[in-house]
């Protein structure tokens, strides 16, 4: 036996150093990765998955690798206390767990001179990792950019790099195919990542609604560390992307948590790009793969902006566009797409119930137009066994483990009393299909007065509302908007606006086109299915009020186009026999020109850098200090106010914010409190309730009601509280209000 | 290639030497880079403000559930003043805009300082505010008729 370098062998021992060294971010870089990619090689070696692109076989083994992790984790959460080891997912057991199974695959690998992790990586050149590392630098100037935002400090940076961003998707379109050029593929994830950056750690505390409660759920697993959490019944504890990871990774590797949320969605966001990415190139050139990215992916807002705050969908958004890759790639075999298509439904299931259920339903739809085109048996992904373990774990897990059935029921219920309620907003077609999209508009705070007086009057009549509040006005308070610039912004404005349509229309076209390709490629029956459930659940997401209040359009949209950014690549290679791709070959340029101008003014979008330059459009706060964002945003000290009032209230006290103050008490878990009332409008405060009043309040004199679907902005009447009832904790930027006196 | 009959233990560490040389190596720089990125993160906690919020003065009413409907007049109550960036702070306690107390509490970035409220020269039926020096908002105790 010659004596060579064992790859696995170095893997599992420098992943058990950094394991064991004290917590630092070298060490948790190291041991994240180590044990990602050690699982999934370890995983991906039994299916060969070294005879496919060095691309796709990193998505697969990332994607092994975090699913068998995340159940591992599952496992030792659950069975260990069963053994009588109580808290199963801190460190101590962990550690042993891990060191024993990386001596075990060290030992096994050595000694069989088995080396998966040098197999996986074949084809991988270090200059590709060089380009990895300089392309990590954005990212790191984004983190910055919003901290200079959040000490107040200049948007130029910000701005700085959210050009980067459209600069990068530009290069990685018209970069020469020059071997020692960056790939294009990083400068777009790089370029993802940077924009998804900008936004998590705006205030100074986490940004987002849903995000809040997540991290109240992961704290709630970080003091149980157990698997299932006891005592909790909510579907956001049956989520092992807000319990197991961000538990097992305090636990093992000392990974702060707020790093964890803040940090992590980000990186699940690249991947999803990188398995689009390794899909549409089966199709088309890197040029036009590109393209179909900065339009798709990079230029998709709701991905960009929005996703980063929800973080278990970014992380199952990953299993999507694995199971996208794994339905649509020529270049994995057949056998190793099924699997990973089940690999995939497994790690929607665990990881965002609503991802995975949308995911069953189109894989439904997938396997129906498959079996009803009668394509090749042997070279079909979504068989009969892998649809029904797709869609079986779905069920399972969300039915058995989430207990997802109240909320699914919630949904029927809605749509059984309000109907479907399709385009509610007035005006004409076109601009009622446009605010579709949005299932929150900005009101006047008199609409804002009117609606609390009539919840006073229904659904809160039992409130004791002192006899002063009712003479105290709501005054409207709209925050600042961007002054933009005449003329270049009304034409932004109609140019952004006509580009997300028209790749809407694009999406639907590519659909078409796959669905008409069936008569001559069958194979495409299985994507097709899964694209025709998407264009029909994004429809009426979009359309319907009732439906878009619990399948909000914008994420609906996201999980949509990293899909149809695949559709639209099947369609262009397969549209040579039409006049279209005629067209494109003889204006080849021109055709190329197009597709990235239209993926520019998709980057200027999802980065908000075009509502800068419109006229009164809001500041988004990932690159202005001030806006209606940047209002909604926490800071750590609106934090310390909503801990000493989550420590010092009686569970049976009532307890109200404004919409946005109550997500500082969120992360204490007011969110599921019965005994919390979102309003701060003194008409709908309660005498015995205390009031929290949060940065926005205090320091901008502003405040915010309404609900999912207006939000109106008042001034905050810190004069007539601060008049009428007690003041139990102040801070120079929050303040407590206790009852008023008896 | 696995282990083949008659092979030693020293043949396979043998073989296993050169993994063993780089993981040895390996760990060894992964300590120092990981040693160096400590005062590096400490750096970037206090310039960036990434992940510890410094201290910032906050006041508020001890077992306030006890007190939040008001307090009987001869009832002392206590509440705490946490320290930010000041070291020194001076309280006044009025009621209905005569002093009736004030203290001076010192104390490192972080601590507390617990100080107890009189209300036995306050007046029945009025708020009763307690102001800390650097905060712009004061505490208010309602004293009960």
């Amino acid at each position: 036996m010659k004596a060579r370098a064992n790859w696995t062998v170095i893997g599992a021992m420098s992943t058990g150093a950094a394991l064991l060294l004290p917590a630092n971010p070298v060490t948790q870089i190291v041991g994240v990765t180590g044990l990602v990619l050690l699982a999934g090689v370890v995983a991906g070696a039994r299916l060969s998955i070294d005879a496919i692109p060095p691309a796709h076989r990193i998505a697969l083994v990332a994607g092994y690798g975090i699913v068998g992790l995340l159940l591992a984790g599952a496992l030792i959460g659950a069975l260990l206390p069963i053994l009588g080891v109580g808290l199963a997912l801190h460190r101590d057991p962990l550690l042993v767990v891990a060191l024993v199974a990386l001596v075990a695959l060290a030992s096994f690998a050595g000694v069989r001179d088995w080396d998966p992790l040098q197999r996986a990586s074949d084809g991988l050149h270090p200059r590709q990792l060089g380009w990895m590392a300089a392309l990590s630098v954005p990212p790191i100037v984004a983190l910055w950019g919003a901290v200079r935002l959040n000490s107040g400090g200049t948007p130029w940076v910000a701005i700085a790099v959210a050009l980067t961003v459209v600069a990068m998707v530009l290069l990685a379109i018209v970069l020469p195919s020059h071997v020692s050029g960056p790939p294009r593929v990083l400068l777009l994830g790089s370029a993802l990542v940077t924009g998804a950056l900008q936004g998590p750690l705006r205030g100074g505390w986490l940004a987002g609604v849903d995000i809040q409660h997540e991290y109240y759920v992961a704290t709630l697993a970080l003091r149980q560390a157990q698997f299932p959490l006891t005592h909790y019944s909510d579907p956001y504890g049956g989520m092992l992307s807000l319990t197991v990871l961000p538990a097992g990774l305090h636990g093992l590797l000392g990974v702060d948590m707020r790093t964890t949320f803040a940090l992590l969605p980000s990186l699940f966001l690249g991947l999803c790009l990188l398995c689009v990415w390794c899909a549409m190139r089966d199709r088309v050139s890197p040029r036009w793969a590109a393209v179909l990215c900065g339009l798709f992916v990079v230029g998709a807002e709701p991905l960009m902006r929005e996703l980063p705050q929800i973080t278990r969908q970014c992380d199952a958004l990953f299993f999507f566009a694995l199971l996208v890759l794994s339905v649509s790639s020529r270049a994995i075999p057949t056998r190793v797409s099924r699997i990973t298509a089940v690999i995939a439904g497994v790690g929607m299931a665990v990881t965002h119930y609503s991802t995975a259920y949308l995911a069953a339903a189109a894989v439904i739809c997938g396997f129906l137009l498959a079996s009803g085109a009668r394509d090749d048996r042997r070279i079909r992904v979504l068989t009969l066994p892998v649809t029904t373990a797709v869609v079986g774990i779905a069920v399972v897990w969300g039915g058995l483990v989430a207990r997802t059935g109240s909320s699914i029921g919630q949904v029927i219920s809605s749509i059984r009393h309000d109907g479907l309620n399709l385009l509610p907003a007035g005006g004409s077609l076109i601009s009622r299909w446009i605010s579709g999209a949005s299932i929150s508009q900005l009101v006047n705070a008199r609409v804002i007065r009117r609606d609390d007086l009539a919840l006073l009057s229904h659904q809160y009549h039992w409130m004791s509302i002192p006899a002063s509040a009712f003479g105290v006005p709501l005054v409207n308070d709209p925050a600042p908007t961007a002054g933009g610039l005449p003329v270049l912004g009304s034409i932004l404005s109609v140019v952004s606006s006509t580009v997300a349509q028209l790749t809407l229309l694009v999406a639907v076209v590519g659909v078409v086109m796959c669905v008409i390709a069936i008569r001559r490629r069958r194979e495409f029956a299985g994507l097709a299915g899964i694209a025709i459930f998407f264009v029909v659940f994004a429809t009426v997401s979009r359309l319907s009020q009732t439906v878009g209040v619990d399948f909000d359009p914008s994420r609906v949209q996201a999980q949509s186009f990293l899909l149809f950014a695949v559709v639209v690549s099947v369609a262009m290679a397969e549209a040579r026999t039409v006049r279209l791709r005629a067209w494109i070959s003889a204006n080849r340029w021109m055709a190329l020109a197009t597709g990235t101008a239209l993926a520019a003014v998709a980057v200027c979008t999802s980065t908000e850098l075009v509502n800068l330059a419109i006229e009164r459009a809001t500041l988004p706060a990932e690159l202005a200090v001030q806006g209606e964002q940047s209002a909604r945003l926490l800071t750590p000290t609106d934090l310390l106010a909503a801990r000493w009032l989550a420590s010092n209230q009686s569970v049976n006290g009532f307890v109200q914010a404004d919409r946005f103050g109550q997500l500082g008490l969120d992360v204490y878990g007011y969110n599921d409190r019965r005994l919390f009332i979102p309003s701060a409008d003194p008409v709908l405060v309660n005498s015995p309730s205390w009031l929290l009043a949060y940065h926005t309040n205090v320091v901008d004199g502003s405040a915010r009601g309404g609900n999912n679907a207006h939000v109106g902005v008042f001034r905050f009447p810190l004069t007539y509280y601060a008049q009428t009832r007690s003041v139990l904790y102040v801070s120079n930027e929050a303040l407590v209000f206790g009852p008023t006196p008896k | 290639m696995s282990k083949q009959p008659g092979e030693s233990t020293a043949d396979v560490l043998r073989v296993l030497a050169p993994s063993i040389r780089i993981s040895l190596v390996g760990a060894m720089l992964l300590a120092g880079f990981g040693l160096a990125s400590i005062p590096l993160t400490h750096w970037l906690q206090r310039t960036a403000g990434w992940e510890r919020t410094p201290p910032i003065e906050e006041a508020w009413l001890n077992n306030p559930t006890q007190i939040e409907r008001g307090v009987a007049q001869g009832t002392p109550f206590s509440f705490t003043i946490q320290f930010g960036g000041a070291t020194s702070l001076h309280w006044s306690e009025r009621s209905s805009g005569r002093l009736i107390a004030s203290g001076q509490v010192s104390g490192a970035p972080g601590t507390e300082a617990v100080e107890i409220g009189a209300t036995s020269a306050a007046t029945p039926g009025t708020w009763l505010t307690i102001s800390v020096s650097n905060l712009h908002h004061a505490l208010r105790v309602w004293v009960l008729p």
